[in-house]
């Protein structure tokens, strides 16, 4: 049982903070981490090699730091990593990473799962997974929530729906996106480590996947952000800090018949 | 000041502090400056009532539980109130006690802090300060909710004493409100006794090293010679990576043996901390508290964790492969262990570590709710480098004997907090005694029976054994000159001597 996993190396956001002047992030000092949705999908793929066997190819597109996140993905479990990185590839939307993704996926071949995580947490968008599937006409669901079982030719598996779930059963090969109830990602070992020091990265540009400027970065776009800014919050928050129960209560008792008049 | 009537169940929490004693009071101040403090000190000795001061309650020895008269709790002067730059380039804030070490991080790490109140010199030196990077305060009780006047005063220490040091060592100047205008160097007699041996974390009784801060003696003193109403903190530059891995030993024997090798290495960690086969059983048992994590595989018996903080990623890298080696040499695997080297998982790990000492906790609300009269039995004996072997000896040996006794804590230091779990009130008074044994021991080897937490209320028969009559005597007379009518936080540390007659 074969697997591919694509990542992303994304801010961690529980360290960025908004810049109060310019409205914009402040990426300064802040560390990079493998986007913590896929580090189930990792997980997973992991998992199912150790019980079926094969191997786990972890993939990413991004400029060359991105080496830092594949190879702490080998340090969870994954055998193999590819990074495309090309000038050329950058500035790509949802459209065209999925495009260039799926080109890389073609050219490693053999695989009976992809795996994505729920949504990147820095653009939120959730569609690259599902563009990937279909750049590639596969069956893909999303919201995975639990595998449910995995035989020669099929897997099943319980989507999350809003009231419960949805168990499905789609023919392999096939692209999950996985959401968090999926199970609980281990941290590396220093085994681990050692052998994300040691394994080979390969590298992979445009000319690599035989793709055309125009299909790919932002000529490959067909959207744009066209700006981006922290909603204004209209409504407004007291604190109350510092009180004992009954002082907060008595307070906010006093304040919602003020409130109501 | 508002003075508030305690009557009834109600204010309850104020009553005891982690530790589970309880106390009962009158009165309850919520301080919010030094002019109110005044008041309250002024309140009690009108009335020749007894005050008590409080932090965050977090404490685990009964310091801040009441003996009556009237609480006076910090919790709300929490402001920072300016900072300072000196020659070296170091960076100090001046800060209220009430502040609490997890709201001073959030102001480190966000670097956002209104200071509209701020003379103009420092603000001109806080934007420099905003702009000049991450520092961290280094102090690091693992209970975050604890406040900077608390920590003070017990000279809290930590996991990550192991490099840094206690509390005291980061703190560079003190205010308090006296209640005498005795001074440190003025006190008679001069205190003669005989103190731990070099290298000994020791918190139990007053601070007699020589010292040319006069604030000295008031760190550690459990508020029990003055009230803390300022601090100003040193503060560090963040280191610019940190790297932390708890291995896990198939036993005790393989994984102390690590840590010795581990003390030789010339890279020093930051932290270095041991769980013992019942510390991890009983967290499996408390699964729900460190959720995030895998669940530990079942040969996994004892666990050590360490941590290793610089600039350079190669320096550390070197140091954590090299613990790898040494991990392997005392029988252990690399695979047997969880790495981090991102906040969020060094975070994972710390809170496995901090859930140590909740689960006790958990455990033993279980058992109060049986016997209230059970509180908790943590031992926090340091010993010498190298004798800390004779102290496991005894504590294994009591576990042969039928004990439930969980050793876990700071074994950098050769300082682990032991803990006895027993479910009936004779059991508890014969554990109690058992204790004894045991920091008679220490105190033998020339350790103290209190490395970090302090004596409170719970402790003083420690204290006793520890310096003896002359000790205490001479502690007696050191609070007598600084609080003559004995008005702060009475029962800590010593008792008032029973006046004849009385
Ligand atoms: C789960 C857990 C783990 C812990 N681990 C550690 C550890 O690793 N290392 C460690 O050192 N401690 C540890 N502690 C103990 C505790 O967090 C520390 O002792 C802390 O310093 C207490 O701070 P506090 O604000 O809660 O003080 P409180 O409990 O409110 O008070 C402690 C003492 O200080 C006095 N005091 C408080 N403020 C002032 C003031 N402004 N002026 C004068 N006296 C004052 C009080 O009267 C009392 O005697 C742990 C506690 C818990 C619950």
């Amino acid at each position: 049982m074969n697997s591919i996993v694509c990542i992303k190396q994304v801010p961690d956001t529980t360290e960025i903070r908004i810049d109060p002047v310019t409205n914009t992030l402040i990426r300064e000092g802040v560390e990079s981490i493998i986007n913590p949705f896929d580090l189930y999908a990792i997980e997973e793929a992991v998992r199912i090699k150790e019980k079926f066997g094969g191997k786990v190819t972890a993939l990413s597109m991004g400029p060359p730091q991105v080496e830092k996140a594949l190879r702490d993905a080998v340090a969870l479990g994954v055998d193999e990593i590819i990074l495309l990185s090309d000038r050329k590839f950058a500035g790509a939307d949802s459209w065209a990473t999925s495009h260039t993704l799926s080109e890389a996926i073609k050219k490693i071949g053999e695989y009976d799962l992809i795996f994505f995580g729920q949504q990147a947490i820095d653009g939120d968008t959730g569609q690259v997974g599902p563009g990937v599937s279909a750049f590639l006409e596969l069956p893909q669901v999303c919201f995975v929530k639990e595998i449910v079982e995995i035989s020669e030719n099929s897997v099943t598996v319980k989507r999350l729906m809003e009231e419960g779930f949805d168990v499905i059963q789609a023919p392999l090969p096939t692209v999950l996106s996985v959401v968090k109830d999926l199970n609980t990602p281990r941290l590396p070992s220093l085994r681990g480590k050692r052998l994300a020091k040691n394994t080979q990265l390969t590298v992979w540009n445009a000319d690599d996947l035989g793709l055309d400027e125009k299909e790919i970065g932002l000529n490959g776009s067909p959207t744009q952000v066209v700006k981006i800014f922290s909603p204004k919050l209209d409504k407004e928050v007291e604190k109350l800090e510092g009180l004992t129960s009954e002082e907060a209560a008595e307070r906010i008792y006093h304040r919602l018949k003020e409130l109501g008049k | 000041m508002e003075i508030i009537k305690i009557s009834g169940n109600e204010l309850a929490e104020y009553l005891h502090d982690e530790s589970r004693l309880s106390g009962n009071a009158e009165y309850l101040v919520f301080a919010k400056s030094e002019a109110d403090i005044q008041d309250a000190v002024e309140f009690c000795l009108r009335r020749d009532i007894c005050l008590t001061i409080q932090g965050s309650r977090t404490g685990i020895t009964g310091g801040s539980v009441p003996a009556g008269g009237l609480i006076l709790n910090l919790e709300r002067m929490n402001k920072i109130l300016g900072i300072r730059r000196d020659e070296a380039g170091s960076y100090f804030l001046r800060c209220e006690p009430g502040l609490k070490l997890a709201e001073l991080r959030e102001i480190l790490f966000s670097r956002q802090y209104d200071i509209s109140d701020w003379t103009a010199a420092a603000k001109i030196i806080w934007q420099e300060f905003i702009n000049s990077g991450k520092y961290i305060f280094p102090p690091d009780p693992t209970e975050t909710s604890a406040s900077l006047g608390g920590m003070a005063s017990c000279n809290a220490s930590g996991a990550r004493s192991y490099k840094y040091g206690a509390t005291r060592l980061w703190l560079s100047n003190l205010k308090t409100y006296n209640l005498s205008a005795i001074k440190q160097d003025k006190l008679v007699p001069k205190p003669d006794i005989t103190l731990p041996s070099k290298g000994v974390k020791n918190a139990a009784g007053y601070y007699l090293s020589e010292s040319s801060r006069d604030f000295d003696l008031y760190i550690g003193a459990e508020g029990t010679l003055a009230i803390i109403t300022e601090l100003e903190i040193k503060l560090l530059p963040k280191p610019a990576h940190c790297w932390g891995v708890i291995q896990f030993f198939a036993g005790e024997t393989a994984a102390v043996a690590f840590c010795e090798e581990l003390k030789q290495q010339s890279y020093t960690a930051s932290a270095l901390e041991y769980f013992d086969h019942n510390a991890l059983n009983l967290l499996r048992k408390y699964r729900q508290m460190w959720d995030t994590l895998p669940e530990m595989a079942s040969n996994w018996k004892n666990a050590v964790y360490y941590e290793y903080e610089g600039d350079e990623t190669e320096l550390i890298e070197e140091a954590v492969f090299k613990a790898g080696d040494l991990a392997e040499k005392a029988g252990s695997s690399e695979s047997n262990c969880w790495f981090a080297d991102a906040e969020a998982g060094i975070q994972q790990l710390k809170n496995f570590r901090h859930a140590v000492p909740e689960a006790i906790n958990a455990e033993l609300d279980v058992i109060r709710q049986k016997d209230d009269r059970i509180s908790k039995i943590s031992t926090d004996l340091a010993v010498p480098a190298g004798y800390l072997h004779k102290m496991l000896r005894l504590y294994r040996q009591a576990e042969q004997d039928g004990w439930q006794v969980i050793a876990f804590g700071h074994i950098g230091n050769d300082h682990l907090h032991t803990n006895i779990l027993v479910s009936d009130y004779q059991k508890w008074l014969s554990a109690k005694k058992l204790v004894i044994e045991w920091a008679k021991a220490a105190i033998a080897a020339g350790g103290s029976v209190s490395g970090e937490h302090g004596i409170g209320k719970i402790k003083r028969d420690l204290l006793q054994l520890m310096y003896g009559e002359k000790g205490i005597a001479c502690f007696r007379s050191i609070k007598q000159q600084f609080d003559p009518d004995w008005i702060l936080n009475r029962g800590n540390i010593i008792e008032r001597e029973p006046v004849p007659g009385d």
